[in-house]
């Protein structure tokens, strides 16, 4: 046989074995290989492939014509009939292109936003059993998980995980690597069924407190830092100054928790570590149901158990109300849950838009339709059957739709190739999504059916005309224009009511989204950069704050800064850290006890972002470790726990055993956290140095731009230590601005669609009325002529062509009406029924319809009655 | 009932084509080793027009159906066989019949500026 390498392409041979004349098929193939080879040598690859793909069409169209000849008569005549539509369209080229591309903008739209649909929501999860696995709750203990695991019936695995980016450091020649690392307990992969590309998944074992440590890496890691090395399994790096052992390697498509991991550790858990055992909560879980249990009937028996958590677990008993707000749901909608919303909201304006299309199609045919009606009367006269007349009009629009699906899946797919970078890191599952051949076929379903529902109107309109009074009116019957015109009138007045509809619920989302921007945070943003700093996590916590005082004072003393602070999180950053906590001067239940948020920051925070100080005072350089245990808590938590008085000299403290009190020393301003929107939480601050954390967050404050100071932080930082690698650098308004990313996609996704409805209501409006004019030349002429004047006409041929608007528009706000309950869930700091957005969106349409109207307008104010008495 | 345009102009429906003219001579001039693959090469390399196997295969199987060529399966040392064409004694007729009437039409012309008898 030939070297593989002068073989032509796998897809086009494949092709070709499929065409290839029967009994001969293998002969002729491979003669074709070899003269394929020989043009290789001769012209090169490109020239070879091009003749190749000649060949093959070649032989499929000896195929088609072949198997025609041997096809039944209906499927001849089908093909006959397709070909005529195509033949007739190419006659009409501006109609051909325009209902074309309606339907490929119209389809593709709607497959995009389908492959988005079932890639996300409706394909099961990859995982074995996908539809027995559920989340539990959300942030469990780990503790708890335990009692769970022991005692719940209708759960047959459970396994946690921590849903927060570790962040350890490999170290690499002079410098370290932050690695985005999740903690998983054993088991919990091989649950989700993961097969490793080499070694093995982690062992129960390897979990226990004083084992060796170990790790599995993504294989991006594994490619890009250790050239893909199959002996890799076995060998030790070093993580966080700490040697572990690698035991496997996982495919770049496992996305599990995020999907953005490098790396996994063990989930440990050591019970002697009471407080972070029972007290620290963030573990999630994931299980499997036994047989037959339901979510429902499990998430029953884990509310039984609450009692039994309650009293097993030695530092806190949440209330029971606490743990009704969680339970058991499908671990699909538990990854999904938050888009749902979003998704249905595109689906539902996507349809819209298809039926704008369909309309705007519909009315395309509708005028041509009429157009030939005088050759389909001759034609009926001379004898040509009604099925035959109406299987040609019906074939138009079945070709249009075939075609313009094909457009549209190409559309659909391009649109995905350009989105998909900003899919992956807005919503879940996002690298399962594809124009598959379950779109396509919808593709296809919808052009064919798109076509057929368009062609139908005129088809049925062509069979009810009676030849003879058409063929005496002679193409100039008014009566004509107005039949038509009522059922044009109509589709128009609905694609308006669509474009409303759409501009409407864009209009919507973009005043919530610039509400949100308006919205103070209760912290400046302006001019400040943030940037992580990962401790490796053997590090000493004292040696940790001389790290933190000498980052400060380099940090601080660079050019342009104007504040400096670090802290163990930050409002919209990625960890947040929230506690059960006692109050003491407050009446709680001690069963009840709230889990609040709670910062650790040095001195400067409140200064260098701009938060203001209420009462007392805030951290100074004294409040270090050994001294006087202090903290200072926001106006929220002291309106709530201590109403009415000052906080100041109340007491708060950690959950756990032996946890020391802190004395409140002051009042600060509250921040919002997480989104801009949402209302504020009770949270509290203690001094980073009395209380050092493993990932600090620095920020800095500057007079300029932000980005540009972040080489010299760098620099500064690794003037400290140049093992401490900074990572996620970033001015802090985009911190804020990704909380409201996803809203942004699905606002600029509906504006697209919008623009394409008014575009296609605009063109809707615009055909009528030109139509309309061109009908009504002469009639036009006659009055010009006994003396009105142009001005007279024009504004006749608008207010009638706004009398298709303005229905129009009242059909869509009662359509946008209908679609706030849809849209309520998404929108902050704006009513559903906005008052301008309700006043502005037809204005605006009609605005677009008048302009649509002014061409007509104008050709009819300028008919010259004089040539039209000449002509008639 | 006529079935063809060319029947209905008069046309004889065993008329060579020009392709069909062409696809005889090029099997005639390799002799045995005529198969689809080599017939294209020639015809490229003799008229300078590349066509496609498919008309060429086409044109052989016609050919072969009015009984202007035969064909037979034969193996080669590789062990695969070929489907190689000759063209029979009605074919060659065929031919000479053409080139005979081309030559009484070409007698005496001299529209392309060169000498022909």
């Amino acid at each position: 046989m030939t070297d593989p390498r002068q073989r032509p392409p796998a897809l086009w041979s494949w092709l070709l074995a499929r065409v290839l004349p029967e009994g001969e098929g293998p002969r002729l193939a491979h003669e074709l290989e070899t003269l394929y080879a020989a043009r290789l040598a001769r012209y090169g690859s490109a020239k070879a492939l091009a003749w190749y793909r000649r060949q093959v069409v070649a032989f499929t169209l000896a195929a088609t014509s072949r198997s025609l000849v041997a096809a039944p008569r209906q499927a001849r005549a089908a093909v006959g009939d397709l070909l005529l539509a195509a033949r007739s369209l190419s006659r009409a080229p501006f109609l051909g292109v325009t209902a074309l591309a309606t339907l490929a903008i119209g389809i593709g739209a709607s497959a995009l936003v389908f492959s988005l649909v079932d890639g996300v929501l409706l394909r099961a999860l990859p995982y074995p059993d996908a539809d027995r696995l559920v989340a539990v709750w959300d942030h469990v203990t780990r503790g708890e998980l335990g009692v769970i695991r022991e005692e719940a019936r209708s759960l047959d695995a459970v396994r946690g995980y921590l849903d927060v980016d570790l962040g350890v450091n490999l170290e690499r020649d002079g410098g370290a690597q932050r690695l985005a690392t999740s903690l998983v307990e054993p088991g919990l992969f091989d649950m989700l069924g993961a097969s490793p590309l080499v070694g093995r998944l982690f062992l129960p074992e390897e979990a226990a407190p004083g084992r060796t440590e170990v790790t599995i890496l993504g294989e991006g890691l594994w490619r890009a830092r250790f050239g893909a090395d199959p002996e890799i399994v076995g060998r030790t790096i070093v993580l966080d100054g700490r040697a572990h052992e690698v035991v496997g390697v996982l495919p770049v498509e496992w996305t599990f928790p995020r999907p953005t991991d490098q790396l996994w550790l063990p989930l440990g858990w050591d019970p002697t570590q009471v407080g972070p055992f029972w007290g620290a909560g963030g573990v999630r879980a994931v299980a499997r149901l036994s047989s037959g249990a339901k979510p429902a009937s499990a998430q029953e028996e884990l509310r039984a158990l609450s009692p039994t958590l309650s009293r097993r677990n030695p530092l806190w008993s949440p209330s029971p109300d606490y743990r009704r707000q969680a339970g058991v749901v499908p671990l699909r909608d538990a990854l999904t849950g938050d888009v749902r919303g979003a998704l249905g909201l595109l689906l539902a304006a996507v349809a819209v838009m298809l039926l704008a299309a369909c309309a705007n199609v519909a009315g395309l045919l509708i005028t041509r339709a009429v157009d030939r009606q005088p050759l389909v009367a001759l034609r009926a006269a001379l004898g040509a059957g009604r099925a035959r007349l109406a299987r040609e009009s019906l074939a138009e629009g079945a070709l249009l739709g075939v075609v313009g699906a094909a457009g549209g899946a190409i559309l659909a797919r391009a649109g995905l190739a350009v989105l998909r970078p900003t899919l992956l890191a807005r919503i879940p599952r996002a690298s399962e999504i594809s124009v598959d051949g379950r779109v396509l076929a919808l593709a296809a379903v919808m052009g064919v059916v798109t076509g057929l529902v368009a062609a139908a109107a005129p088809t049925v309109r062509g069979l009810r005309g009676d030849p003879g009074s058409i063929l005496r009116e002679g193409g100039r019957g008014a009566g004509r224009g107005r039949r038509r015109a009522v059922l044009t009138r109509i589709l128009v007045t609905g694609q308006i009511a669509a474009a409303v509809v759409l501009v409407a619920s864009t209009a919507l989302l973009a005043r919530s989204l610039a509400a949100i921007g308006r919205t103070d945070p209760g912290f400046s943003t302006e001019g400040v950069l943030t940037a992580e700093v990962t401790f490796p996590s053997t590090a000493d916590p004292s040696a940790a704050t001389g790290t933190y005082a000498g980052i400060l004072e380099r940090v601080g003393a660079l050019p342009g800064v104007t504040g400096a602070a670090l802290a163990g999180s930050i409002p919209f950053g990625r960890r947040n850290e929230s506690y059960a906590t006692y109050v003491d001067e407050a009446d709680l239940d001690p069963n009840a006890l709230p889990m609040i948020d709670s910062d650790r920051v040095s001195p400067a925070y409140f200064a260098t972002l701009g938060i203001p100080l209420l009462e007392g005072r805030v951290f100074g350089s004294d409040d270090r470790a050994g001294g006087e245990r202090v903290a200072i808590v926001d106006e929220i938590m002291a309106r709530t726990y201590w109403p009415d008085q000052s906080p100041i000299g109340g007491r708060i403290r950690y959950p756990w055993v032996g946890a020391p009190w802190f004395q409140i020393v002051g009042v600060v301003g509250s921040v919002a956290d997480d989104r801009l929107g949402e209302e504020r939480r009770p949270r509290w601050y203690v001094p980073l140095d009395q209380n050092p954390a493993g990932e600090v967050v620095l920020v800095v404050s500057t007079e300029g731009v932000p980005t540009a100071l972040a080489p010299a932080v760098r620099a500064a930082v690794a003037e400290v230590d140049p093992g401490l690698p900074l990572s996620r650098v970033s001015p802090y308004g985009r911190l804020i601005g990704a909380s409201e990313a996803r809203t942004l996609l699905t606002t600029r996704l509906l504006a697209g669609f919008a623009v394409v409805a008014l575009l296609l209501g605009c063109l809707g409006v615009y055909g009528v009325a030109a139509q309309a004019v061109r009908e009504r030349t002469r009639e036009i002429g006659v009055r010009m002529a006994l003396g009105a004047g142009s001005n007279t006409i024009a504004s006749d041929v608008l207010i009638d062509g706004l009398r298709l608007a303005v229905p129009g528009a009242l059909a869509g706000l009662a359509g946008a009406l209908a679609a706030k309950r849809v849209l309520e869930g998404m929108l902050t700091g704006v009513r559903a029924l906005d008052p301008l957005v309700l006043a502005g969106v037809p204005l605006l349409v009609g605005i677009v319809a008048v302009a649509a109207l002014w061409l007509p307008a104008r050709r009819a104010a300028r008919v010259d009655p004089v040539e039209v008495m000449r002509r008639s | 009932m006529v079935t063809s345009l060319r029947e209905a102009i008069g046309m004889g429906r065993d008329t060579l084509g020009e392709l069909e003219h062409q696809t005889l001579l090029a099997a005639l001039r390799l002799g045995d080793g005529a198969y689809t693959a080599p017939i294209v090469t020639e015809l490229e390399e003799r008229t300078g027009r590349a066509h496609t196997l498919a008309a060429v295969y086409i044109v052989l199987r016609r050919l072969e159906d009015k009984g202007l060529v035969r064909s037979s399966l034969e193996d080669t040392p590789g062990g695969r066989d070929r489907r190689y064409f000759g063209v029979t004694p009605a074919g060659l007729e065929r031919l000479r019949e053409a080139r005979l009437a081309y030559e009484n039409l070409w007698a005496g012309l001299d529209v392309l500026g060169e000498r022909r008898s």
